[in-house]
């Protein structure tokens, strides 16, 4: 299935070829979860972030259970600290 | 040591400037700059007075890292009754000009009364006079600066003053140092105004000393490696505090057109990478980089607007590089106003550099006024011909030019949005707590940076707590209180050090803040003891705001907040839940149902009421 995955703010650093990430489609396994999603994309285990997928906001233990569908839109944001 | 041990009091209506001990018994209790200018303050000014009365005391405030080698050690503070609050007002800004006053040899200055005529301050070392600034009362910021180096053939003079804003008595007006940096919120700008206080111009030569050099220069290499090798810092230093813009708005917490909306569709338009990318006549708003006194970080933006723009095409004063967008200024003058031109929200910040207002409060009391005219509150024979329309960037330019100036319809909004929205029949159109107007977060989808609002010190701030990552976790009430009431303290005496919260945002833990203070300062400054100071320095500020007629109804936030669902995003459906994280702050702090310190709380930080 497609999905579209965007990464924002200094993740783009965190991963190998973080510019493609950059709401580009690509092709995923059917099964992928959140969780899956983010080893397949390089983020590391270390790395502190939050989803929102087409928009909602997927909390931290739904990730290991939120299977992707086809067309969803996938956002990682690193959770900046303002000022 | 890290102290000077010495303070500057100035007298303006006697024209008298002396030197005092400073009262160590307190610096040891409350650090520095925010903690110990508030207890200055406190002790010296009744909680009942006039913010722009002689009465009212203005306090310019270092920290003993103020001034050191430690990164981000350039911090200071201003201290008052905030005319825009009538609370406590301690606004923080950052530059060169806090180093420069604490390598003067002081640790703050206290300026009482009123000049009877136009003065600046003019501190070299020990050298102290008060000299007249008539022929500079009525110039802009940028003049100011420039001609008091003149004055005294001296480029190295560091300078913080205020401008016409100031001088008028707007309820914003901040007190700005080296051109573009601000002591931003509350109004201290007016307190500064009604003294008769121009500017506050410092050279100083004579260095800080610490109490462990070797210590001391081992706890600002380790936390400077931190910050060196920290992607959030990587991340703020490449991209600016702008880089926020996207999170915010993806996760449904940008206020967007006076919080009607979560969301900004021309957020894009306004971010760091717009801010990076050439427009269409091949014109980058960003120039470069920039970083205050000792700092690592370099959050700073220095930025050019496109000649060719409306704005600056016949207008050759602002086609210069001057203090950027950061991510409040781009919101309050872009996502909450509806305008998504960079260089019209660029230019808008540049007037209020140079008109010396603080940019969160001025877009926030526009916004007002734009969803006031919208409704038909006010049409433009009120605003003197101003279409003042959502997402008009000619009219953000317009008006803020008239505030700055205090002109018309913009004197009214110079007010402030809560008087501003009261005077014209609306109170709940101002998105405000104590009269301070919302920084860029919306407090549905960021539970807790709703409840950090509603308690706030000073009113509606961003800076007083630090709920971020939990907030961008859950946009469930729990566990909130916990989070803003921690994060409270620990902020509240990292103000008070001379180092800058931003280095806990990247990197920093508490123990790098309190090995670098330790150090400096002599004795055992461990994180309970640190966070304690904080707790302490927060009840002072309470117990102020409770003299000053600030009650548990003041706790709160506007209708809009705690009754209109959001609209879209992580928070689709929400109101923000004060009514369950209010009651459990209070008992988390050892506060009454009212919100008042119980005595055990009071005698264990060694506080009365």
């Amino acid at each position: 299935m497609q999905i579209s995955v965007k990464l924002l703010g200094h993740l783009l650093d965190d991963v190998p070829n973080g510019a493609n990430f950059n709401g580009a489609e690509f092709s995923v396994d059917d099964g992928t979860t959140v969780a899956t999603l983010a080893k397949t994309v390089g983020l590391q285990a270390n790395s502190e972030y939050f989803v929102m997928i087409n928009g909602a906001h997927v909390v931290q233990p739904a990730w290991p259970s939120r299977e992707l569908s086809h067309g969803d839109k996938v956002v990682y944001c690193p959770p900046l600290k303002g000022g | 040591m890290g102290w000077q041990r010495k303070i500057l009091r100035v007298n303006l209506s006697a024209g008298d400037c002396t030197h005092e001990p400073l009262n160590m018994e307190w610096a040891e209790d409350y650090l520095g700059q925010r903690g110990l200018g508030t207890k200055y303050f406190t002790e010296e000014v009744a909680a009942s007075v006039d913010a722009l009365a002689p009465e009212n005391k203005l306090i310019i405030a270092t920290g003993p890292l103020t001034g050191t080698a430690a990164s981000t050690g350039g911090r200071w503070s201003v201290i008052t009754k905030g005319p825009l609050t009538g609370a406590i007002a301690c606004s923080n800004s950052g530059g060169q000009f806090g180093g420069e006053l604490k390598n003067s040899g002081i640790d703050m200055i206290i300026f009482e009364g009123r000049a009877p005529q136009p003065v600046y301050l003019f501190v070299e070392n020990d050298k102290v006079e008060l000299i007249s600034a008539n022929h500079l009362w009525g110039q802009r910021v940028w003049d100011v600066e420039v001609a008091i180096k003149a004055a005294h053939n001296d480029p190295l003079i560091r300078v913080a003053s205020i401008g016409p804003a100031g001088e008028y008595g707007n309820r914003y007006a901040c007190v700005v140092n080296d051109l573009h940096r601000a002591a931003g919120r509350s109004g201290v700008g007016a307190v500064m105004g009604s003294k008769n206080l121009k500017a506050i111009a410092v050279r100083g030569t004579k260095g800080v000393r610490v109490d462990d050099d070797k210590a001391f220069m081992l706890a600002v290499k380790t936390a400077k490696d931190v910050l060196a090798a920290s992607k959030p810092r990587k991340g703020l230093s490449r991209h600016g505090t702008l880089s926020m813009m996207d999170i915010t708005n993806t996760f449904g917490s940008l206020p967007t057109r006076n919080n009607r909306a979560v969301q900004f569709s021309g957020a894009e338009k306004m971010g760091a990478a717009a801010m990076q990318s050439p427009n269409d006549n091949g014109h980058t708003n960003l120039i470069t980089t920039s970083a205050c006194f000792a700092c690592t970080i370099g959050c700073g933006r220095v930025s050019h607007i496109d000649p060719q723009h409306f704005s600056v095409k016949d207008n050759p004063r602002y086609q210069t590089a001057s203090g950027g967008l950061e991510y409040e200024t781009a919101y309050a003058l872009g996502a909450a106003v509806g305008v998504d031109d960079i260089d019209a929200a660029t230019y808008a910040g540049f007037l209020c550099n140079d008109y010396g207002m603080d940019p969160i409060s001025l877009g926030g009391s526009i916004a007002s006024a734009m969803e006031l005219f919208d409704i038909g509150a006010i049409d433009e024979q009120t605003t003197g011909g101003i279409k003042l329309e959502f997402g008009s960037a000619e009219a953000l330019c317009q008006i803020t030019e008239m505030i700055g100036k205090g002109e018309g319809f913009g004197k009214d909004i110079g007010l402030g949005s809560k008087l501003l929205c009261e005077k014209y029949g609306n109170p709940d159109l101002s998105m405000a707590v104590k009269g301070q107007e919302f920084a860029a977060y919306d407090g549905r989808a960021m539970q807790g940076m709703g409840l950090a609002y509603a308690t706030s010190n000073r009113g509606a701030c961003h800076l007083r707590a630090s709920p971020y990552g939990h907030d961008f976790g859950s946009t469930e009430p729990d566990e909130k209180a916990e989070v803003v009431k921690e994060s409270q303290d620990f902020l509240a005496a990292i103000d008070s050090t001379g180092l800058c919260m931003f280095a806990k945002n990247t990197g920093f833990e508490l123990e790098h803040y309190t090995e670098q203070v330790q150090a400096a300062c002599g004795g055992i400054w461990d994180v309970e003891r640190f966070t304690l100071t904080g707790e302490r320095i927060w009840n002072m500020e309470k117990c102020f705001n409770l003299a000053a007629g600030f009650g548990h109804a003041d706790d709160t936030l506007p209708k809009r907040i705690l009754e209109e669902p959001a609209p879209s995003g992580a928070a689709e459906g929400l109101v923000c839940r004060l009514d369950v994280m209010l009651p459990e702050y209070y008992e988390l702090r050892g506060w009454d149902a009212s919100g008042v310190p119980k005595a055990a709380t009071l005698s264990r930080l060694g506080l009365e009421l």
